[in-house]
């Protein structure tokens, strides 16, 4: 055997070395190189999937609609909404709900649903049917206050329930004037 | 002159009365919408972008121009309502609504932070739809100033990433110069920074120049960690997805990567010292540890310490995954055997590869069948609710892929399916679809319990109306009417006749009934004395009967006025009563007259039952498709490796042959035979 062969076996192994590196390097080429050079294989089904997705909004839509016709009858329908404002003075916990001193709701709120609120959302606290007349809506929220100290207020409303459907709402406003957080309950 | 001045002024009343009707009845609606607006934004701020759009849908079918119509306290400095919608969309995978939603708002919209975000928003729908050229045009057209102006931090870098990784699309520009304005461009601590650093450097090797793909893997390998802050911006939910911990680790993950191309980098260029300091500051608990170990082995190798190469490969060989890496490391060692001068133990480490190697091919084969199993690919989807953040669900899926491997000795190979574009999508898409049939099949159910529930409506309602038949409740207030009628009747008598006694109290009622009950008996007693012939009774009696009598009726007469006013209020009060009572009554008789739309009700449950049922069927097609494509995906990556598995094989019984040559040819030189290990026939080529 010539000594090139006898070379054989380390170019073998050198070659294997460079053809690992070059497939990993390949391999590793970010996302991209990748995606440009693939054909979108599963179209279709993206496309299907896109379909049904869209579909089953408009289902869930009708579906809520529905529900709600079906659930809560304007006649009975009262709502309770619960917004906040810049949040400075007061870091809001949870809040209990009461209506004609039942309690009717205890809502816990996360970090993301806080910032939801000040940012602009509006939570839908609560949905219940009462009978036509007078009643009484009590909210207790609880959190931390000014210099981070345990904070529990409560604000109250007294409302009358007609025929028409009724919304309620509770606000949590920053008072820069008196640096404390002032509670409302408004009809709207 | 009077007469014209007097209709005038009636037109005007009317006018203005009908204006503040007008207003009362606008001023629920825009406050309803308001409302159903900032639930939208509630549920988006979360990132629950499928509630967002549903109830955004919702919005749009009770106020059909409801967007435009936003009070500008919301959207004026916030997000442009039908910006907001398309973001959703783009974020709920609707890229065909967010596309057309983006491009109306291009033809339609003047405002230039609405503009460089529909521009935004429309790049990365057509990013996300790997339609790369429309998307480089797309995202060129947000000017630099206008970035800098409207888009947050985060956003504004992923505008950036976006576009240095469309490079080669975007029209007219070279690579080089635009990659380093990239990386000057990009925030301090952004993620993507790594990203770009790291793709320049891949670039600059695929152009041949080393020596800065070098500098650059260094400067990305040795950049100090930072701490990626938080920015509060509209678009925030639509860019960012990942916390700060999984930040950390896709940190780590790229630095290992960017050390492993360095290190065979290094190696390629004949420094292996270096390589192997770089080898060594990859994580062993990392994706690329394997790798890792098998060019350190090389680097080691390659300094001429073949001792340590071949422990370092003989850890790799004892490793029961059967990886590239692992399977390799057989073929290396029996390489620097034969370097060290050790050919029988160079053939010996080829004949176990060889033995690894089959065993390897066979656990393939399993493997290939096990992921034609349905359950095999359903057992992958996490079992989570719908607010598992993504980074979770990935994790859950490397964890759950890297166990199923195992019993294949293929974990490595199934966690590079894992890791794969293709592989990930598939699985989001179908773990989506597995979230809607479940959305869908709590909707069939509730479906079924509306129709009990309006079954029992029904049987209460006809109930109700026999009760109040039953009870002749509907008929008692006209009886009450008549009894109201009477008495005003009295009042009015009475006060025709300023009758102080009938407003009298009870109590002088009676006193008066007492003295009218003394009088007869007064005159009973004279009559019956006259009769018997006795003298007759002192009129003193008389008299003061009478002058009690006087006074009652005096004090009557002295309260009348009182009594009157008295009477007259509570006359007023019952009134006001009667009308409620008859306003209730109207409204119970409305309310009875209307006739009953159960059957309507019925209807709309049966239809959307039967979409449901319709959506159920798609959803599971759907699903049947795409778990048939992730099968067909690992069965991709299966023959791959069993493509390489098989190169092994032909390396390790062609070196095995040679070696065979090189001990015959010795045996052959020498008079006692070397060389015992002779490779049997059925691996002979």
């Amino acid at each position: 055997m010539s000594i090139d062969s006898e070379k054989a076996p380390t170019h073998h192994i050198v070659h294997g070395l460079i053809a690992l590196l070059v497939g990993f390097l390949c391999s590793i080429s970010l996302n991209l190189n990748a995606q440009q050079s693939e054909p979108p294989a599963n179209n279709t089904v993206a496309e299907q999937l896109q379909l049904l997705r869209q579909e089953v909004v408009a289902l869930n839509r009708d579906l809520f609609v529905l529900e709600e016709d079906l659930l809560f009858p304007s006649s009975t329908q009262v709502v309770v909404y619960l917004s906040m404002d810049v949040g400075a003075y007061f870091n809001l916990d949870a809040v209990q709900l009461r209506i004609d001193d039942k309690v009717v709701t205890y809502h816990l709120y996360t970090e993301k649903q806080i910032q939801a609120l000040f940012k602009g959302g509006v939570q839908k606290l609560h949905m219940d049917n009462l009978a036509q007349g007078e009643h009484q809506l009590t909210a207790f929220f609880i959190g931390k206050g000014p210099q981070d100290r345990e904070y529990k207020r409560a604000t109250s409303i007294t409302f009358t329930k007609t025929a028409e459907a009724k919304s309620l709402e509770l606000s949590i406003i920053d008072s820069s004037l008196k640096q404390q957080p002032v509670f409302e309950a408004i009809e709207l | 002159m009077w007469k014209w001045f007097s209709v005038l002024g009636c037109c005007f009343a009317w006018v203005t009365s009908v204006q503040i009707s007008a207003q009362q009845a606008t001023l629920p609606n825009s406050v309803q919408l308001e409302k159903a607006y900032q639930q939208v934004l509630y549920e988006y701020y979360q990132g629950d972008f499928s509630l967002a759009l549903t109830k955004m849908a919702v919005l749009e079918q009770k106020f059909p121009n409801g967007l435009t119509q936003v009070p500008d306290f919301l959207s004026g400095y916030q997000v442009e309502p039908e910006l907001l919608k398309g973001g959703m969309s783009l974020a709920y995978g609707l890229d065909n609504q967010a596309a057309a939603i983006f491009l109306r708002l291009l033809k339609n919209n003047i405002q230039p932070d609405v503009i460089a975000y529909s521009w935004l928003l429309l790049g990365k729908t057509y990013y996300q739809k790997r339609q790369f050229s429309d998307a480089a045009q797309a995202l060129q057209q947000v000017r630099r100033d206008s970035a800098d102006e409207y888009f947050e931090p985060s956003t504004r870098d992923n505008w950036l990433y976006m576009q240095s990784q469309l490079q080669g699309f975007l029209l007219g520009q070279g690579s080089d110069g635009t990659d380093i304005q990239w990386l000057e461009q990009l925030s301090e601590d952004s993620i993507y920074r790594d990203y770009v650093q790291y793709n320049q450097a891949l670039a600059l090797l695929q152009k041949g120049e080393s020596q800065q793909a070098m500098i650059a893997l260094t400067s990305l390998t040795n950049k100090p960690s930072s701490f990626v802050s938080r920015w509060m911006g509209w678009a925030e939910p639509i860019f960012t997805a990942s916390d700060e911990q999984s930040i950390a680790a896709e940190r780590a993950a790229i630095r290992d990567r960017a050390n492993l191309t360095l290190g065979y980098t290094l190696l390629q260029q004949g420094i292996p010292h270096q390589g192997f300091r770089v080898f060594e500051k990859i994580r062993t608990a990392g994706l690329d540890a394997e790798a890792a170990l098998l060019g350190y082995g090389w680097a080691a190798a390659k300094k001429d310490e073949l001792q340590t190469a071949l422990a370092i490969w003989q850890r790799l060989i004892q490793m029961p995954q059967n990886s590239e890496y692992t399977l390799e490391a057989y073929l290396a060692s029996a390489y620097a055997y034969e370097k060290a001068f050790a050919p029988g133990q160079s053939l010996q480490v080829l004949q176990l590869g060889l033995e690894r190697f089959k065993q390897a091919l066979v656990d393939l084969d399993q493997a290939s069948q096990q992921v034609e199993q349905r359950q095999f690919i359903l057992d992958l989807l996490p079992n989570t609710g719908n607010s598992q953040r993504a980074d979770d669900v990935e994790n859950a899926e490397n964890v759950s892929l890297n166990t199923k491997g195992q019993p294949f000795n293929s974990a490595q190979l199934f966690d590079s399916v894992s890791v794969s574009n293709e592989f990930r999508t598939g699985l989001s898409a179908l773990e989506h679809t597995r979230e809607l049939q479940q959305q869908l099949q709590s909707w069939q159910q509730r479906m079924q319990q509306y129709h009990w529930m309006l079954d029992e409506r029904q049987v209460e309602r006809g109930k109700r109306a026999k009760h109040i038949l039953q009870n002749s409740t509907l008929e008692q207030l006209p009886a009450l009417q008549v009894q109201r009628d009477t008495l005003a009747h009295v009042i009015d008598t009475a006060k025709h006749q300023q009758d102080g006694q009938v407003f009298m109290s009870l109590q002088s009622q009676k006193w008066l009934d007492r003295i009218n009950r003394s009088e007869k008996r007064l005159a009973t007693i004279s009559q019956l004395k006259k009769q018997l012939g006795q003298p007759p009774l002192d009129d003193t009696y008389q008299r003061r009967v009478e002058r009690v009598a006087g006074r009652l009726v005096w004090q009557a007469s002295e309260a009348y006025s009182a009594n009157t006013w008295q009477a007259q209020k509570a006359l007023n009060q019952l009134d006001a009563e009667i009308a409620k009572a008859q306003q209730r009554q109207q409204q119970l008789l409305k309310q009875l007259a209307a006739k009953p739309d159960f059957a309507e009700q019925r209807l709309r449950v049966s239809a959307l039952a039967q979409r449901i049922n319709n959506k159920i069927v798609k959803s599971n097609s759907l699903q049947n498709t795409l778990i048939e494509q992730l099968s067909e995906t690992f069965k991709q990556f299966i023959r791959a490796h069993k493509q390489k598995v098989s190169q092994y094989i032909l390396q390790a019984q062609l070196a095995i042959v040679r070696l065979n040559d090189q001990a015959l040819l010795k045996d052959s030189d020498s008079p006692t035979p070397l060389n015992d290990k002779s490779i049997p026939e059925g691996d002979s080529l």
